[in-house]
């Protein structure tokens, strides 16, 4: 009678555990895909959330410019004082987004824009961040048809119909959906972080928790600001040592990886489609990167630039030469010195021209710059000369 | 392949497929043996051949020694499967770690000496084995159990997965007649099994691994934080490694219960125990048993005199400290063991001869403090077995009982509160089976949510990278 009755419970528990197990599992996915989508893609969900905030919901329409691109728009570009002088100088209301994520190379930005795009977000400018080093193929770690940005562990950013399009520019099917499929089935697993991260982020590690911060730590305006003069020189070496393990190897052998390179044209044709001006940006780097690049991945680079530029009729900053060293804090992420030159240059060459315009004199004004930057490319002194001190001198101090 | 790892889930899931589906309880035995080669070799293939093969000179020597030889013989037997077994353990375990100590001995009193390292690799769980092999040959030599004679069965006491590389040290007399027993699918056994497999992985992944994010980077720097960081990392690591190596023995025993084997318990809450005496009796009971029966009571354990009975539990719990392995801080936690044994039998005598307070300990309020005494010292004596060296344990030690400025915890403080009340928790449930009082009384939907929760939060709470076993260095 006893074992009857234990034989009973015993089958009861364990399969209401399994069911339970389940149900909850299946509860947080389905919660986590429709209701929560800042647990998934934590780094684009807040920020787009931001940028919706101030551009779908403001009462007038302001004048909206959004930069998207990696880690390096993140740490540049100072929108909320840029946007505020802007403002100031226009007149009306402006927006100037900085929607730099971390790792983001063409094809997410490509998948970032399509999201947008879904949600009804439109600006007036799109500036599109260029690495040269996330245009390279990922032949070091073999997969030599794949961009370099599917090496970061993205997969669990992506919803399920999002695979499929990555995977047509080249990122690992297997190992995305492998990952993916993991965060689907068992969130409390796959997603723990971002879930931790959401309920209790003294319970994550050092490393995750600064990490995950990033995703909601910024202003308004999408940019984060950094504390300043706490980068020693030794820090500094240290983090150009680092970042010249992560793509050293890469510029050195620099080939152009197709799918990376029609992710971008692809952006640019959405853009076309969607009416939406765009614009290059080649953003900083310092000296020492710079010297990491072959002739041969130069002459890749200009060749490919050279084509989209005529393809799409779009003008190219080239703000590799705009910032001295020591404003870097690893060679190409800026620090707020450098972030402050950077964003004022941007804005009195580039913004503050542009967005003083309407939209018909904006199209032909960027029209004829893209002209300009062509010929300056193909004619190969598309880099300026000065060196970065005269650079920073130019620039003045509008910003502090 | 770790216990709470995907690889092995895959593995045990084929397994315990397989092994259901047949119906015959030999094929079941091979599955197993097959199964738990596997696993061994998965580590090294060169070393799970050396364990089959001192395995087979075992099963040899103890069917030799089963046989009508004289006592001569047997004696021979016997010795030459203790040389075998004791001698494996001595080369691959402590043959560099005499080496060095000889070479320093040597230096120390101004010999120039340069003695050869040798270049082993050590054989994971070669402690728990060679003790489960032992314990089998010496029974087998006292006649307290016959031979086996089905080598499968011999080997599959050996080799059995669930216990192989960390224990629980298993008896012969307690497992192999379970082999033999033919095993019918019981769902309460499972339930048992799913039961105690979740809460060891959860005591793995959300208390240990956890608490070694906030121990590791103290212990492996105790001059860099201050004095108390130092307590606090103390008291991390006290939760990582009885939740670390419990976790383990619990996975153990769910494992085996899920296809249809009993382990032997391993741990009974020790940090509830009143004395260091019953300490031993909770904490790693599978070794204490051993310790006890195979070298305690051999020696003559406590029937001879007050400084006798002193004698043998220093050697015992000396041996027992390089037990774990050939450094000299798992000596000094053996000395210090045997050392706060023979303290407290002294103790108990002096209590005895004063009813008075002997009946003050024995209350509520008593009873805590000896809880919280025995606790304390314990852990400090953890943290001479934690540290890479004695001078580095002394340093510790010494910044412990000393103010001394330094770091704070390298992770938020809440973290490691949270993780003590949840052990605090446990503990207060698990007491005098209130755990199992509670769990009777609930329907069936209300346990299955209590599993899948323990699950979820254990998968929630898993740090970055899933540490492996502290004890499988052991």
């Amino acid at each position: 009678m006893l074992h009857r009755r234990l034989t009973h419970h015993g089958r009861a528990d364990v399969l209401w555990g399994l069911l339970v197990f389940v149900a909850v599992q299946f509860g947080l996915a389905v919660g986590i895909e429709y209701g929560l989508p800042q647990i998934r893609d934590p780094f684009y969900a807040y920020r787009a959330a931001s940028l919706e905030r101030r551009t779908l919901e403001a009462p007038s329409q302001p004048l909206t410019a959004v930069m998207i691109g990696s880690s390096r728009v993140r740490d540049g570009l100072r929108s909320s004082d840029l946007g505020r002088q802007l403002e100031a100088e226009l007149g009306r209301e402006v927006v100037l987004f900085n929607f730099g994520i971390p790792q983001c190379g063409p094809v997410v930005s490509l998948l970032y824009f399509e999201r947008l795009c879904a949600a009804g977000v439109k600006p007036d400018l799109l500036l599109i961040d260029v690495v040269p080093m996330l245009l390279a193929k990922r032949s070091a770690e073999g997969h030599p048809s794949a961009p370099f940005e599917s090496r970061y562990p993205q997969a669990n950013r992506l919803r399920l119909d999002e695979l499929d399009f990555v995977e047509r520019y080249g990122f690992p099917a297997d190992e995305y959906r492998k990952v993916w499929w993991q965060t689907a089935l068992a969130p409390c697993y796959g997603l723990r972080f971002e879930i931790l991260n959401g309920l209790l982020p003294q319970l994550l590690g050092n490393t995750m928790r600064s990490h995950l911060a990033q995703a909601s730590s910024f202003d308004e305006s999408g940019y984060m600001p950094r504390a300043d003069g706490k980068t020693t020189l030794e820090m500094r070496r240290n983090a150009v040592a680092f970042a010249r393990s992560e793509f050293g190897d890469t510029l050195a052998h620099f080939e152009l990886c197709q799918a990376a390179c029609e992710a971008q044209r692809k952006l640019l044709a959405r853009c076309r489609e969607e009416r939406i001006p765009a614009v290059l940006v080649l953003m900083p780097e310092g000296e020492e990167f710079r010297g990491w690049y072959t002739p041969q991945a130069i002459e890749q680079l200009d060749g490919y630039l050279r084509a989209l530029l005529r393809e799409f009729v779009v003008p190219l900053v080239d703000a590799r030469r705009w910032i001295a060293n020591e404003d870097f804090s690893d060679g190409h992420h800026m620090l707020p010195s450098g972030a402050t030159v950077f964003t004022q240059r941007l804005g009195r060459e580039l913004l503050e021209p542009v967005l003083a315009l309407d939209s018909k004199q904006r199209a032909l004004y960027l029209a004829s710059r893209a002209q300009r930057d062509f010929a300056s490319l193909a004619a190969g002194d598309m880099q300026e000369r000065r060196t970065p001190r005269q650079a920073k001198a130019d620039s003045g101090g509008l910003l502090r | 392949m770790l216990f709470c790892s995907q690889l092995f889930l895959l593995f045990f899931v084929a397994v315990f497929v397989a092994y259901w589906a047949m119906p015959w309880q030999r094929a079941r035995v091979w599955l197993l043996l097959v199964a738990s080669f596997y696993f061994y070799a998965s580590w090294s293939q060169w070393l799970a051949t050396i364990v089959c093969v001192s395995t087979l000179v075992d099963y040899l020597a103890a069917r030799g020694m089963d046989a009508d030889l004289s006592t001569r013989w047997r004696r021979v037997l016997l010795g030459l499967s203790l040389a075998m077994n004791l001698g494996l353990l001595v080369y691959f375990k402590y043959a560099n770690f005499f080496l060095r100590s000889l070479e320093d001995a040597l230096t120390a009193v101004g010999a120039t000496a340069s003695l050869p390292v040798l270049s082993v690799i050590l054989p994971i769980g070669i402690s728990f084995y060679t003790f489960e092999a032992i314990n089998y040959t010496v029974d087998v030599y006292r006649r307290r159990i016959p031979a086996e004679k089905n080598l499968a069965h011999f080997m599959l006491f050996i080799l059995f997965f669930p216990h192989l590389i960390a224990g629980p040290i298993v008896r012969a007399r307690d497992f192999l007649p379970q082999i033999r027993r033919r095993k019918r699918w019981d769902w309460a056994r499972m339930n048992l099994g799913v039961q105690l497999f979740l809460l060891g992985m959860f005591k793995k992944l959300a208390i240990a691994d956890r608490m070694a994010q906030f121990a590791d980077p103290v212990f492996s720097a105790p001059g860099d934080y201050r004095t108390a960081v130092l307590w606090l990392a103390m008291l991390a690591w006290a939760m990582q490694v009885y939740c670390d190596f419990s976790g383990y023995s619990d996975m153990a025993l769910g494992t085996a219960h899920l296809l249809g084997y009993k382990l032997a318990k391993n741990f009974d809450m020790p940090y509830l125990a009143p004395n260091i005496a019953d300490f031993w009796r909770r904490w790693h009971i599978s070794l204490s048993n051993w310790l006890r029966d195979y070298l305690f009571i051999p020696l003559g354990g406590s029937r001879g005199t007050r400084w006798q009975t002193c004698r043998n539990l220093m050697i015992t719990m000396t041996l027992g400290g390089l037990w774990h392995g050939a450094n000299w801080p798992y000596v000094a936690f053996g000395v210090l063991q045997g050392l706060l044994l023979s303290g407290h039998r002294a103790f108990r005598e002096f209590c005895q001869r004063r009813p008075g307070l002997a009946a003050v300990l024995q209350t509520f309020p008593g009873t805590a403090l000896r809880v919280a005494v025995t606790f304390t010292i314990f852990c400090l004596t953890l943290v001479v077995f934690r540290c890479p060296s004695l001078s580095a344990g002394g340093t510790m030690l010494s910044h412990m009982f000393t103010r001394h400025k330094g770091a704070g915890l390298p992770l938020a403080e809440i973290g490691l509160w949270l993780t003590v009340a949840v052990v605090a928790a446990g503990h207060a449930l698990g007491y005098r089976g209130r755990w199992q009082f509670v769990m009777e009384r609930m329907p069936s939907p209300a346990r299955g949510f209590a599993y899948a929760s323990l699950l979820s939060l254990a998968l929630l709470l898993s740090p970055d990278a899933s540490k492996a076993f502290i004890y499988f260095q052991f």
